[in-house]
């Protein structure tokens, strides 16, 4: 067994049978991720098993964002020279339904911390914000560092500290 | 659409009362109906792409992340545990 995370491919990735459960997650897949990675709004990167390659085990998506900060203060303004904050955005993370329980989602979240670091330096990108689709998500997320934007908020975000 | 469109069409189709409500309301206004219709989606197509893009930290999450800036980023043993599995991944 050997995984693998690449960009979706329409001609190599199964997207019509992937399930996780969530329709949403589902019809994204099948319906919106190709024409949102032509149209330059987000890429959905999918983990398959070299033993069967079409078949999507999960996927996630990114795409860029910016972060504001809350009433900055001046001081604080100077230490950020960008500001909105360069953001790396996760926006949807779902693994299919019969593959779910071996730690797939945690190696889709993997991947994207790891992205997120090995382009920091170069696009000065300060940040991972995931969006959760709901509180049990949201505390998968926590359970990692990252910490709420707001008090109750399902957008959670991960200093990426100094490059 | 008038003459300042490079020439792209969108046509939708809608309730005749919606589309009479548009008309009234482009004509207080003073405007053409596509021009008032145009104005008004590309208005909330904005919107959506802000959305979208744009996150806010409250006062508190402000603070922290200003305090986390200068700091080297230290995973948790969980995330680190994430990384180095995803870093294993097959190229």
């Amino acid at each position: 067994m050997a995984l693998r995370v690449a960009v979706l491919d329409g001609r190599l990735h199964d997207r019509a049978a992937f399930s996780c459960g969530i329709a949403a997650l589902d019809d994204y897949l099948r319906t919106r991720a190709s024409q949102h990675a032509r149209d330059g709004i987000a890429t959905t990167h999918v983990l398959t098993d070299d033993a069967a390659p079409a078949s999507i085990l999960g996927y996630c998506t990114l795409s860029a964002a910016q972060l504001l900060l809350h009433e900055l203060a001046e001081a604080d303004r100077a230490r950020l020279p960008t500001h909105p904050v360069p953001a790396m955005r996760m926006g949807r993370l779902a693994v299919a339904a019969a593959a779910q329980g071996q730690g797939h989602g945690q190696l889709l979240l993997g991947h994207a911390v790891n992205l997120a670091l090995s382009v920091r330096g170069t696009l000065g990108v300060r940040v991972l914000i995931v969006d959760a689709k709901d509180a049990r998500a949201a505390a998968f997320y926590r359970a990692y560092g990252f910490r709420p934007t707001a008090s109750t908020a399902l957008t959670l975000y991960l200093p990426l500290g100094r490059s | 659409m008038t003459a300042t469109t490079t020439g792209a069409r969108l046509d939708l189709r809608l309730d005749s009362r919606d589309k009479a409500r548009i008309a009234k309301a482009a004509a207080l206004r003073g405007m053409a109906v596509s021009a008032f219709v145009r104005d008004a989606v590309l208005r909330e197509a904005d919107t959506a792409i802000a959305a979208e893009a744009f996150v806010t930290l409250s006062a508190h999450e402000s603070r922290h992340f200003l305090a986390a800036l200068d700091e080297p980023f230290r995973p948790n043993d969980r995330l680190r545990q994430a990384m180095e599995d995803a870093a294993r991944l097959a190229d």
